[in-house]
């Protein structure tokens, strides 16, 4: 029932509508655009991919869900995109039929459907004995049985193409004016096509240099604010990898060093396979003697070009040569760069370690960009 | 012994000419110390002529942040062919003492790169600024006054 009263206090009038981003179907959708047309009285999507869901990959199945539910619904990682009625709020009149469109870049198991209806200033539970009748990527699949879950009106079911499935469900309330639709779906850890490299091929890895990324506010204007963060990769006894920050209290927006942090293994037996850390600038964006305060002196400005020499200045190499392991580096621009140890100078360019990756966050995959 | 004397006339041609050639070979070939003289102008290597490509790439590029951060810089050059590597020791003797004032060390010796970028120069001395995966190399107009510094790899 929290999550309905989360519901009708946030949003009130909530259609989560489909992830975008790659699909196992061969259906390619661009961001925050809906898999299918919006239904009729539904007039616009207003989640950022980039604020919240994750649909693909992350986000995984687990008895702790509704932990992730909260007010605004869009940095749950359950959610993916949300519509409004476009009859406006608060409280028009409402249609008591509808549908409604979601599909999952990524092994989608199962949607949760919270329907509610406003009745005199309340939002209550629309009663069992609603109707969903579901499309899969095949067409129409027939109706639904429905369970309520959670002692209200949150219907949660199997998709029922299982994972990649495209879903569209038509939906009539049972009773009452429908105020509220919400849906989202639930993901299962699907692997990315392989990346080549065993490292990135790990969603922990590769979710740590997003966050690196992240931490280090590449999206700041503030040139003070954009600071290289890093850590180290390793390889644990049961074969998984672990990626850690490790805070370089030196770090500048021009340089980073794990080996001015504080380095801990996550545990027995973690080999260090990499390090890692992030280059947060962007072309366009200025930089200054405080950002980078060796290459800039002071009352100068300057700007960074980030994806010459296969990644990463020469600096970088040669950390990688001199701890003897791979360094990735996740540039701003959207690509990670595996630096090899012992790689001449005259090499360095010539970088096909290098990958692509999703800025809004709608793929968590690495795609090479190289043979 | 008429022989013996052109030889020994011819050997000491040889010589005098062998001697001649390295005194005036000297100045260009060795300090008095014994090591290599060093000449202003740094001379081309692969980071100089990767950083060719890299500007010549920055000249028209299709990449809207990259044409953001050009303008930003203020490049002057108007065809591809006017991004090159500077090798004229007068040039580099001038970019030198431009970029003592811009750091801010005047008389310093170096030797440094310099790329022309249409009127512009970029001048680097890569024994500055190496705590940093960045190159520094600071833009200066044909009058060697400072207009924006462009961080490279």
């Amino acid at each position: 029932m929290s999550r309905l009263r989360y519901a009708g206090a946030a949003i009130a009038l909530a259609i989560v509508f489909g992830c975008s981003g790659d699909s196992d179907t061969g259906v390619f959708l661009e961001p925050s655009k809906p898999a299918f047309d919006l239904p009729a009285g539904y007039d616009r999507c207003v989640a950022d991919v980039t604020e919240g869901p994750v649909c693909g990959t992350t986000a995984t199945v687990s008895p702790g869900w509704t932990s992730d539910w909260h007010p605004g619904f869009t940095t749950s990682p359950d959610i993916c995109c949300m519509a409004f009625p476009n009859e406006g709020l608060p409280f028009a009149p409402f249609p008591e039929t509808g549908s409604f469109s979601i599909s999952f870049s990524q092994g989608a198991s199962y949607i949760i459907v919270a329907l509610s209806k406003y009745e005199a200033g309340t939002f209550n539970a629309m009663p069992a004995g609603g109707t969903l009748t579901l499309y899969g990527v095949n067409g129409v699949v027939g109706t639904a049985q429905f369970e309520l879950a959670d002692g209200g009106s949150n219907w949660e079911f199997s998709t029922p193409d299982g994972a990649n499935s495209i879903i569209r469900a038509d939906f009539s309330s049972a009773g009452g004016h429908l105020v509220g639709a919400i849906h989202y779906g639930r993901t299962v850890p699907i692997p990315c096509p392989p990346s080549g490299d065993s490292l990135l091929n790990s969603p922990a890895v590769r979710q740590g240099l997003r966050d690196a990324l992240a931490a280090s506010n590449p999206s700041s204007l503030d040139p003070n604010q954009r600071i290289e963060h890093g850590g180290v990769i390793w390889r644990m006894p049961d074969g998984s990898y672990v990626a850690t920050p490790v805070v370089d209290p030196q770090a500048t927006g021009c340089t980073y060093l794990a080996s001015n942090g504080t380095i801990t293994p996550p545990g027995p037996g973690a080999i260090p396979m990499a390090s890692y850390h992030s280059h947060p600038h962007l072309p366009n964006r200025v930089q200054t003697h405080q950002s980078c305060p060796s290459q800039i002196p002071a009352g100068k400005i300057g700007y960074a070009n980030p994806d010459l020499n296969g990644g990463a200045g020469h600096a970088d190499w040669q950390v990688a040569t001199d701890q003897g392991f791979p360094s990735y580096v996740i540039a701003a621009t959207g690509t990670v760069s595996r630096l090899d140890p012992g790689t001449p100078r005259s090499a360095e360019k010539n970088n096909h370690n290098r990958w692509k990756f999703d800025l809004t966050g709608t793929s968590q995959c690495f795609t090479k960009m190289f043979p | 012994m008429a022989r013996n004397s052109q030889a020994t006339f011819v050997k000491r041609i040889g010589c005098t000419a062998v001697l001649f050639m390295a005194i005036a070979c000297a100045p260009a070939m060795a300090s008095p110390t014994g090591q290599p003289a060093l000449t202003v102008c740094r001379p081309s290597d692969d980071v100089t002529a990767r950083t060719v490509v890299d500007l010549q790439a920055l000249w028209a590029p299709s990449d809207t942040l990259l044409r953001a951060m050009r303008d930003s810089l203020s490049l002057s050059a108007t065809r591809e062919s006017d991004i090159s590597y500077v090798t004229d020791e007068r040039t580099c003797t001038n970019a030198v003492k431009a970029l003592n004032t811009y750091l801010g060390t005047p008389n310093a010796s170096r030797q440094v790169y310099v790329f022309k970028f249409g009127t512009d120069f970029l001048v680097e001395d890569p024994s500055v600024g190496q705590t940093s995966e960045y190159r520094s190399l600071p833009i200066f107009d044909k009058k060697w006054v400072y207009k924006r510094t462009y961080l490279s790899y």
